[in-house]
């Protein structure tokens, strides 16, 4: 096997704490200026919308440099607005978020359609800073504004039979021109063991840099699930079923030997396109080791005890 | 053609400079290379044909330089995926070309073009004699399919320019076949 060296970044070019901690302060102080003088033009928009600027931090959170918020708004993989990288950012303007509503069903004490303020108002948001790693060799870090999965999912009583959980994309071929063509089965679907569904780091997230979430990037309710490829985490969410069998990802269906249902951020499991062992983290040159489950292994390798991580990828 | 050849290089190194390649300007200039390199591999590969069907001395009177404009877009891409892509680390390159098969098929296409390019002066066809320098510039066609297969493998999910550059390959040999079968047909 071949032995690898890593380019170690010289001191001068890590970002030094002080810097960054002076632009988080920056970035709360601009928030809270933001906040007094904009709070009136805000009232018309959704109350949810200007909390997400109050949004305390939440548990979990990394300390790494954020990734430059235009390029995490710039550079997407969101198939319903075309495939290249910029294509999302160009198109995603035709996407309507409001009214958007959810259907929740299955296997779920209270099911039926909610609309995103029915879904949203008991819960609490928050921001948690977490790494994102693209099965395409990528990564980002990216403060969402959301709430825990597992919150949602207890409120509307899963049954004992609830034993994953399916999520689904909007399809509107007009608002999502990337639709008309047959690349993949739309809608664009996921799916998460409710294990994996209720873990405390699983976000539902409806923003991200303490503003509400761009379109390009899943407006207006999307997935987090930091430790997997970042095609786990489904945008622009309108269906949440729970079910007894394991969905199969829109992914796993196009190619099933190149993409697993458990999809877990892995060096060591191969992909016949990209290399796992690194990646490159946008914004910084060179590449990095990729960690296994991307650096939440104490948190989520419990939920994999004894499982086959190569057979089960 | 030589406007016509250089023209998307100018346009990249003009983007770059101005830096509106996007967000990862290497990325889109590595794929930009390789997409005009196959480009310019198969219209080298059809001013065979396109002679043979109009009679027109200019098709084959470029066919040399079109080749060469066509390796240089592929040589470019191969530094750069080298220099940028892969920060230049020797020990990255060779984890990344032993472990993934579209970079293996990629490079073989590539360093199938080299001796093409050496033997690409006249001295060299005389010294070979036009028929074994014949026989081994068909190597051209190898490895355009080569290069056709990396794209295809490097893509997430199979796209229309794709498609078409497969039909545009596929016409393209079997027009070279057909042609074969009627010259040995007349006893050529």
């Amino acid at each position: 096997m071949a032995r690898l060296t890593y380019p170690i970044p010289p001191p001068s070019e890590i970002t030094p704490k002080e810097v960054h901690a002076q632009r988080r302060r920056f970035l709360k102080q601009a928030g809270g200026l933001l906040l007094t003088t904009a709070a009136p033009l805000l009232s018309a928009a959704p109350a949810w919308q200007a909390d997400m600027i109050r949004a305390p931090q939440g548990p979990f959170s990394t300390d790494e440099p954020l990734t430059d918020p235009a390029m995490a708004a710039g550079y997407n993989n969101f198939f319903e607005f075309g495939t290249g990288k910029e294509d999302p950012k160009r198109h995603a303007h035709r996407l309507r978020t409001h009214p958007w509503s959810v259907a929740i069903g299955g296997e779920v004490g209270r099911p039926g359609r909610y609309t995103l303020e029915d879904i949203l108002a008991p819960h609490g948001l928050e921001e948690r800073i977490y790494r994102l790693r693209c099965v395409e060799g990528w990564s980002m870090v990216i403060p969402w504004v959301g709430f825990p999965l597992g919150d949602l999912l207890k409120r509307f009583e899963p049954t004992s039979r609830a034993k994953y959980v399916l999520f689904e994309t909007l399809h509107d071929p007009d608002q999502m021109p990337g639709q008309r063509s047959r690349i993949l089965d739309w809608p664009y679907q996921e799916g998460l063991r409710i294990d994996e569904a209720m873990h405390p780091l699983t976000l539902l997230a409806v923003g991200m840099y303490g503003d509400v979430m761009p379109n390009q990037n899943g407006a207006p309710l999307r997935l987090v699930v930091p430790w997997k490829y970042g095609f786990k985490s489904i945008k622009s969410i309108v269906r949440i079923h729970l079910q007894e069998e394991q969905p199969v990802s829109s992914w796993t269906a196009r190619q099933p030997a190149e993409y697993g249902f458990y999809a877990n951020v892995n060096p060591e499991v191969r992909h016949p396109r990209w290399r796992q062992a690194t990646e490159r983290r946008i914004g910084e040159s060179g590449r990095r080791r990729t960690e296994l489950f991307n650096g939440y292994g104490e948190l989520v390798a419990d939920l994999y005890a004894g499982m086959d991580l190569h057979r089960h990828f | 053609m030589f406007i016509g050849a250089a023209l998307p290089l100018v346009w990249l190194g003009g983007s770059w400079l101005a830096g509106t390649l996007g967000v990862i300007p290497e990325e889109r200039l590595l794929h930009e290379l390789g997409r005009w390199g196959l480009y310019l591999l198969l219209a080298t590969l059809a001013l065979g044909p396109a002679f043979r069907l109009t009679g027109w001395p200019g098709f084959p009177a470029v066919r040399r330089a079109m080749g060469l404009w066509a390796f240089t877009y592929l040589l470019l891409h191969v530094l750069v995926w080298m220099m940028m892509i892969q920060g230049g680390s020797w020990s990255f390159m060779v984890a990344e070309v032993q472990e993934l098969r579209h970079l293996q098929t990629g490079l073989l296409a590539w360093v199938m073009l080299v001796p093409l390019v050496l033997t690409s002066v006249n001295r060299a066809r005389d010294w070979l004699g036009r028929e074994r320098w014949q026989r081994l510039h068909r190597l051209a066609y190898v490895s355009a399919a080569g290069g056709i297969l990396h794209y295809w493998m490097v893509s997430r999910v199979i796209e229309t320019e794709l498609i078409v550059l497969g039909l545009i390959f596929g016409a393209l040999v079997v027009f070279r076949l057909a042609e074969g079968w009627n010259f040995s047909s007349s006893g050529h």
